[in-house]
């Protein structure tokens, strides 16, 4: 398979080539390790109820009764194409559950800043083709691997037939001294900085920008002289970006340090042209966010309570409802990055999951399911949130989507809430509930052309 | 199955019906009345109701990254951005039955349409948005002929699956990007070096080449600047005849006069609107209250951000062919600025003669939610009403607008026209938006009455393609537990598919996604089934 879409990152790459042999699949045009681990890996595994096989139908009800009997069950993980992230967001309104994704403290933090100033920001291929300068927190490859050849150093732009000159100036510790280097090894500005310095980093540069007076020098361990030189070099680009991974910002007021990026962006903007950029989107992140807003009108973190929507970043945080036992029941969906559920003491977890996931004990029920772009069909939301990518069946596995288990956990939960549709409505007769989801996903199942 | 709906009077512009009759329904189409020897399935008694065409709102902001980057901007503001399945549900229980999303940018329809098909009951269908996308603006610098590029947008139409094109600040979006940050109608653009006047010209004729039904969409250069109005008329007479749609034109008639520098255009471009019969309208009428503007025009929406209300916006560069800017607004009738905003839109409204040329919207959410329809209604049918509303707005504003002096009431049969029969015509919708029969059976009965806004907010009976959905201003609770699919409606003009070369080279070079995937298979989004293809004449040029 030539030109393959990948799932597996933000940077949604559709050039990817992907040789099949059997069920078994391997990229050979990247050394990309998202891709290379997202494509590998076993095409089949057995359910498992309590670490012992089972058959799917027995893991289902399973798995619904535990959802329907749960007084504060969590859906987490959340790392699925967009109708499975759907078809979860529909069964989580239903049963009152609360909603995060894996990625919830990356989305918080950046969410928190947005809807307190807003901010002025680029898709990537805007970014591509106009950047004169990039000033990064951490080497972007971090979050996406393959960002310095697929964004910042093509062969040409829109605006000159020749590869770009940019400057690069990246803040962190722990950068590589190549990191960042042009294809002319033209090599990047490195600039060491605690991790946890970055909000007053952040704070500084936003402040020199808008003219003020930076006392405490140096400002988060970087002399105040040198943030200024970077300042200025923002303000003298002509098309300036800023880039930061709110998932590496695992640090206290990591919000507000986002927060003065964007009065950052602010400042500069009433000059020159610079622009944000939040890096992330693994496991559809923007994807989960993207259709938890458009179908509740609400953000991850939030709670169903008697089918309406609650968002509040910290209080639905699934890690602190783990934690303070606040959670009777975790659904962990799993889809794209074989990541485990995290180890919740004494709560049935429920763990729709890639086979190879590496449990550190055995769920309550494991129902193992297909990638989007491996195993079956569907779309991911780019880290920009705006390019919404197709992805295409690599192969036959028989590994079922997060949508057709959601939507045979929702019937169940139904029936078992309900014993009069139980009666009416047979999982998969014409007026089930199952239908009717199926009804808006028939283009999916159709098609798909294994390669 | 057939049900009739009995004795109501029609009010049926498009066919020049305006008396009591019945009207049968089958299979979801409106037929002949079969004869007497056919017995209905069910009977409405519509006896003392007005009976109308399902309302087509053909400029609403209902989907796609902007709407949902509006919803984060604003996580406080509860009911001002409505999910996906309230939008259906509002919309239907009000009598409506299809709505356009008016700036669906390239890049993004793909996800516009995931998110379109959540929206239930109602009828959708978006506008790509062009004239600020590079590709267009290399193909005008090359001067290539005009065929080329109506084979450029012809293919944009199909690869995102539109069913209008619209043009947001022609080439201001682009020219933003290279931190310009106001562009005349003909002034150069930066490296493009193209003025707006030519890019919409380009446009408006691409379409007529194509034979696509509704004219080009046209947002105008310099939104919301006094003084605006000369922008606007030179807009007007820059189309030189070809059909164009000059959309949320209240924002777009504002003058430069009196002591605040601002002032009301809206008779200048009335005049000259009734004068050019290749122009047809929509207002976007500003109603008072708290809403988040959303638009493609960066340029505009970054100036106008100094305004917002809470303090706080988004702007986004986007993908090589559009942008978005997200700005919280807050109209106060006790401002001067809001209040003659609100004024200028109505005198908009009663200046313009022909019905048939102009579309009633508030430019969902930008002039202010589509919920205030059946007030905005009462304001152009009561004359007392809107008297009154007008002693409530900011004084200077009331002395500096003539809307106390305009007497004109609109008639049923014209918010008839204004709210489904016009859109309809502009949209090239044979089969909707009238009662004749072979039309989709979408209806809505209206329980007449002195309050017009208590009439149209809350109809009797709501039919969707035959079916009962709402009555008395409520969804049926069986449709609200499993509420039907609306279509989605497009049109796919014939063209010489050779400029999808240059396009798949223009992927592979510039952008991260081959064309292949960039554009949208029917299989992918809904099935194929609920896609309604409208038809395009061609033009011979």
């Amino acid at each position: 398979m030539e030109n393959a879409a990948c799932p597996f990152c933000g940077l949604g790459c559709d050039d990817l080539r992907v040789e099949r042999n059997g069920t078994a699949l391997a990229v050979t045009s990247t050394d990309c390790p998202l891709a290379r681990a997202g494509f590998g890996g076993d095409a089949a595994a057995a359910a498992a109820i309590d670490g012992r096989p089972a058959v799917l139908d027995a893991a289902v009800d399973r798995a619904a009764s535990i959802l329907a009997g749960a007084r504060a069950p969590v859906v987490h993980g959340l790392a699925a194409d967009i109708d499975g992230q759907r078809a979860a967001i529909a069964l989580a309104r239903r049963i009152g559950a609360a909603v995060d994704h894996q990625g919830g403290d990356a989305l918080a933090r950046n969410l928190s800043a947005l809807g307190d100033g807003g901010w002025i920001t680029a898709s990537l291929a805007e970014i591509r083709n106009r950047a004169d300068l990039i000033v990064s927190f951490g080497d972007p490859a971090d979050a996406m691997p393959r960002f310095w050849q697929r964004v910042m150093w093509p062969d040409a732009t829109l605006i000159a037939d020749e590869p770009p000159a940019r400057d690069v100036v990246l803040i962190g510790d722990g950068i590589g001294p190549r990191a960042g280097a042009s294809p002319q090894a033209r090599a990047a500005a490195i600039v060491p900085m605690a991790r946890d310095a970055m909000p007053a980093v952040a704070a500084a540069l936003s402040a020199l920008a808008r003219g003020g007076k930076v006392f405490a020098d140096p400002a988060g361990g970087i002399p105040v002289a040198m943030l200024a030189r970077i300042v200025e070099r923002l303000g003298a680009a002509r098309y300036g970006v800023i880039a930061w991974n709110a998932a590496a910002m695992d640090f206290p007021q990591a919000d507000l340090a986002v927060a003065a990026l964007a009065e950052l962006l602010h400042a500069l903007n009433r000059t020159t042209r610079t622009v944000g950029l939040p890096l992330g989107g693994a496991g559809n992140a923007l994807g989960a966010q993207a259709t938890s807003l458009w179908s509740t009108g609400q953000a991850p973190r939030l709670r169903f309570v008697d089918g309406e929507p609650r968002r509040d970043a910290q209080l639905w945080s699934a890690a602190r409802m783990i934690a303070a036992g606040e959670c009777d029941a975790l659904l962990w969906i799993d889809a794209l990055s074989r990541r485990p559920p995290p180890i919740a003491p004494g709560i049935p977890v429920i763990a729709l999951a890639r086979p190879g996931t590496d449990f550190a004990s055995p769920p309550a029920v494991f129902i193992p399911v297909g990638a989007p772009g491996v195993d079956h069909q569907g779309h991911v939301l780019r880290g920009d949130a705006i390019v919404a990518l197709r992805l295409d069946k690599l192969r036959d596995s028989n590994l079922p989507a997060v949508v057709e288990v959601m939507e045979r956990i929702l019937s169940a939960v139904m029936a078992g809430l309900d014993p009069a549709i139980h009666a009416d409505q047979s999982p998969g007769g014409a007026g089930s509930v199952d239908a009717r989801l199926k009804a808006g996903h028939d283009g999916d199942k159709k098609q798909g052309t294994p390669c | 199955m057939l049900t009739l709906l009995k004795g109501g009077r029609v009010v049926d512009p498009a066919n020049d019906v305006d008396a009591v009759r019945d009207v049968l329904i089958r299979d979801g189409r409106i037929v002949d009345d079969p004869g007497p020897g056919a017995r209905p399935d069910a009977t409405y008694d519509a006896t003392g109701m007005v009976v109308m065409a399902g309302g087509i709102d053909l400029h609403s902001h209902i989907a796609g990254g902007k709407m949902n980057l509006a919803r984060a901007l604003t996580p406080e503001m509860r009911g001002v951005i409505p999910p996906a399945a309230e939008v259906g549900l509002k919309y239907a229980a009000m009598g409506y039955t299809m709505a356009v999303e008016p700036a669906m940018v390239p890049s993004n329809a793909r996800q516009a349409h995931l998110e379109m098909a959540d929206i239930p009951i109602i009828d959708r269908g978006a506008y790509a948005m062009l004239g600020n996308d590079d590709f267009l603006l290399r193909l005008m610098l090359a001067r290539r002929d005009h065929r080329a590029i109506a084979d450029y947008v012809g293919t944009m139409m199909a690869a995102t699956r539109a069913l209008g094109v619209k043009v947001v600040n022609p080439g201001g979006i682009s020219a933003f990007k290279f931190n310009t940050r106001k562009l005349e109608l003909d002034e150069a653009g930066p490296f493009y070096g193209q003025t707006p006047r030519a890019v919409l010209h380009t446009l408006a004729r691409a379409l007529q080449t194509l034979g696509v039904p509704h004219p080009l969409h046209v947002h105008c250069s310099n939104l919301g600047i006094p003084g605006n109005v000369d922008t606007t008329l030179g807009t007007i007479a820059g189309a030189e005849g070809l059909p164009v749609h000059l959309t949320h034109l209240q924002f777009h008639s504002y003058g430069a006069e009196g002591d605040r520098k601002f002032s009301s255009a809206a008779s200048r471009i009335a005049e000259a609107v009734n004068a050019a019969k290749n122009v047809s309208i929509d207002v976007g009428q500003v109603m008072f209250g708290q809403t988040v503007t959303a638009s493609a025009d960066t340029m505009a929406q970054y100036r106008n951000s100094r305004f917002a209300r809470p303090a706080k916006f988004v702007c986004m560069d986007i993908e090589c062919d559009g942008g978005c800017g997200l700005v919280p607004f807050r109209y106060r009738s006790r401002d001067f600025v809001n209040a003659l905003q609100w004024a200028i839109g109505l005198e908009l409204f009663l200046l313009v003669d022909d019905p048939w040329r102009v579309a009633l919207t508030t430019d969902h959410p930008n002039g202010g939610v589509f919920t205030s329809y059946p007030r905005l209604i009462r304001l152009l049918m009561d004359k007392s009403f809107r008297d009154d509303a007008l002693q409530q707005i900011e004084p200077h504003a009331r002395a500096a607008t003539q809307l106390g002096a305009i007497k004109r009431e609109y008639t049923l049969r014209e918010i008839a026209i204004l709210t489904r029969a016009g859109p309809a015509r502009l949209l090239g919708l044979k089969d909707r938006g009238h009662l004749a029969p072979g039309a989709a059976a979408d209806i809505t009965v209206y329980r007449p009455g002195d309050d017009a806004e208590a009439m149209f907010a809350a109809p009797a009976l709501v039919f969707k393609d035959g079916g009962l959905v709402a009555r008395d201003g409520k969804v049926l609770d069986d449709v609200l537990a499993e509420p039907p699919r609306g279509a989605t409606h497009v049109v796919r003009p014939d063209r010489d598919r050779a400029i999808e070369r240059e396009l798949r080279d223009w992927h592979d070079r510039h952008m991260l996604l081959s064309f292949d995937r960039f554009a949208l298979r029917d299989d992918e989004v809904g099935s194929q089934d609920r896609l309604v293809l409208h038809p395009c004449r061609p033009r011979a040029m």
